[in-house]
Parts: C-alpha cells; structure tokens; sequence
C-alpha cells in the first residue's frame, strides 16, 4: 500500500468514523463508574462472588463485550474488553483491561478466537441481543463458554430498574430487560446449550445490607442471574469426537 | 494498545486482516496510529491508546 493512498483513505473514513462513535455512556462514565465505589459496593461484591465459582472452569483467553469502565473485568481476570463508551474504555484500560472501542455484533475478531465471552449486564442494553450471540458463538473456540450475567425481567431488581426506566431514567431508559425464559431462547437460537445458573441478590432493592452465598439455579426472586453455556457441537463434530475417543480408548485397552 | 492485539483483530467489515500504522509508540503501548484495511480502504484511528473499531457510518 502506497502512503499516499493510505493517507487519502485515512483522511476520508477517519470523517466518516467520527460521526458514529458516540455511546450515551460517554455522558454518563463518570457518574456509572463511582456507583461501584458508592450505593453499588455490596451489590458488585456480591455479585462478582457468584461468579468465582464458575471461574476455574472457564477456557481461557477471556473477552467481556460491553466492558465498561472495567470493574468486573478487573475483579474476574478478563484480559479483553469491547464497548462503544470511549470513556469507559479509557477507565477499563487504566484497569489494566486490553480494552477497545467497538460494539458486540461487529466480527471484530477471527473465528474461534476465544475461551470464553462474558456478558455482564450488557444484554439489556445492545441493539440486537441475538446477533450478539450469534457473533460470541463465531468467535469462540469449539469447547468455548458465554457467561451472562443478567437482571432478569420477572425479578424484583427488573421490575424496579424497569419503573425507571419508564420514568425516563438517565441509564435505563437505554435497556430492555428480557426474562428467563426469552434469555433461555435467544441462547439455543445463537447455537448454546446451557450449563449451568447461578443466582444471588435476594435481597430486594434499597434493603441490601449483608453478604449473600449464591444458590446454583434459576430462581425469579433472583436480582442477578447467571447463565453459563457452551457451543452446541455440530453432529459431526461430535461423531468425530466419540471416534477419536473410541480409538483412544482401543489403543489404551490394548496396551498400544 | 499493545502490538499482540492486531494477531486477533479483523477489519469488522470484510474480516481481513488489519495493518498497523505508528504514528506514536512507548513503554509497549502504540498511543496514535492506525488500523488500515487496504480491501475495505478503511481507516480505524487508534486514539490515546485506543483503537476504534466502531463500525463506519454507510453513505
């Protein structure tokens, strides 16, 4: 490529790029990213504990789509971020998170690129939760995981950020909050089977005062749910898995 | 961003491959540069450290 053409190219699509990298977060970074210092402590610890147990299960390397300004990359290990806000990128970043501006439905990144995707409280609020999917599924390794972590529609915290929301509030107002059941569909249609749910935040809004242990499965009194799940393994995948595995198990029956 | 990022990295338009232009390097880190898709002819800016894959805006 001649520098000139480059520079030409450059010049052009920089114009046009510009117009279209705004996220509403950008006008709302700083006072999102102190929640988790202030009203959001106890919520943020509780939830990131519901996550540590899943955690050693997960193949590596990690991606978080709709990264934020970081926190729970940083408290979970996640070295890769996406997000459209270029000012949570820029806090994710001081985090020590490999962090990017881009939105989850874009091919961003070569097939089978990843371990594991989270998506933690972002579904609610990108433009199209099933391409999302779909496009963590392209990205992800053959054994590869999505972790979601959820406010459930049906939920006392969902009904009470949906009030909000109604009210025109200043984050919410951005979300759609979707239930077990819609979530559960949108997974099998992106091609993942679910592993495993992990639910916590009994506790309801404006009455959190104490830790809590979170409890393994789906329960709507649930603030915060999360869903694990893995790639649906194509038919002949798998019988191509169960023959090497039959061989393998031959060989060794035999002592070869 | 950190030059490792570009062995993942595809152009969110065609999937190709990314070359990196510097315009300003240190302590590991690339602060202002490009990403270049020579199929799309599309430049992503890289910005403070940051690459912008945000997707172009369609004329």
């Amino acid at each position: 490529m001649s520098s000139t053409k480059y520079l030409a190219g450059a010049a052009r699509k920089r114009a046009r790029l510009n117009s279209v990298d705004f996220s509403p977060f950008d006008d709302l970074a700083s006072e999102y990213d102190a929640w988790f210092d202030k009203d959001g402590s106890l919520i943020f610890f509780i939830e990131v504990q519901a996550f540590k147990a899943l955690l050693p299960a997960l193949p590596r390397p990690w991606l978080e789509i709709g990264v934020g300004s970081g926190r729970f990359a940083q408290a979970l290990g996640i070295e890769t971020g996406i997000d459209p806000s270029i000012k949570l990128v820029k806090m994710a970043r001081r985090r020590g998170i490999n962090a990017f501006q881009g939105r989850g439905e874009q091919e961003l990144f070569d097939e089978g690129t990843f371990g594991t995707v989270f998506l933690i409280v972002t579904l609610c609020f990108v433009d199209s939760p099933l391409d999302v999917l779909k496009e963590a599924n392209r990205i992800l390794a053959p054994s590869g995981k999505i972790v979601l972590g959820l406010v459930l529609k049906e939920s006392p915290w969902g009904q009470f950020y949906q009030q909000k929301k109604d009210e025109g509030h200043r984050f919410y107002k951005f979300a759609t909050f979707y239930s077990y059941d819609e979530v559960v569909r949108l997974i099998a249609q992106a091609g993942f089977v679910t592993e495993k749910i992990i639910s916590t935040l009994f506790q309801r809004p404006g009455e959190v005062q104490n830790m809590e242990e979170p409890r393994e499965g789906y329960f709507p009194d649930a603030g915060f749910t999360i869903i694990a799940a893995g790639k649906k393994v194509s038919a002949i995948e798998s019988m191509t898995k169960d023959y090497r595995q039959d061989n393998n198990h031959d060989c060794s029956d035999n002592g070869t | 961003m950190k030059r490792s990022l570009l062995e993942i990295l595809a152009c969110p338009v065609c999937k190709g491959k990314l070359e990196l232009n510097v315009e300003a390097e240190g302590g590991g880190e690339i602060f202002v540069g490009t990403l270049y898709c020579d199929r799309c002819d599309i430049s992503y800016p890289i910005t403070d450290t940051v690459p912008n894959l945000m997707p172009p805006e369609s004329d």
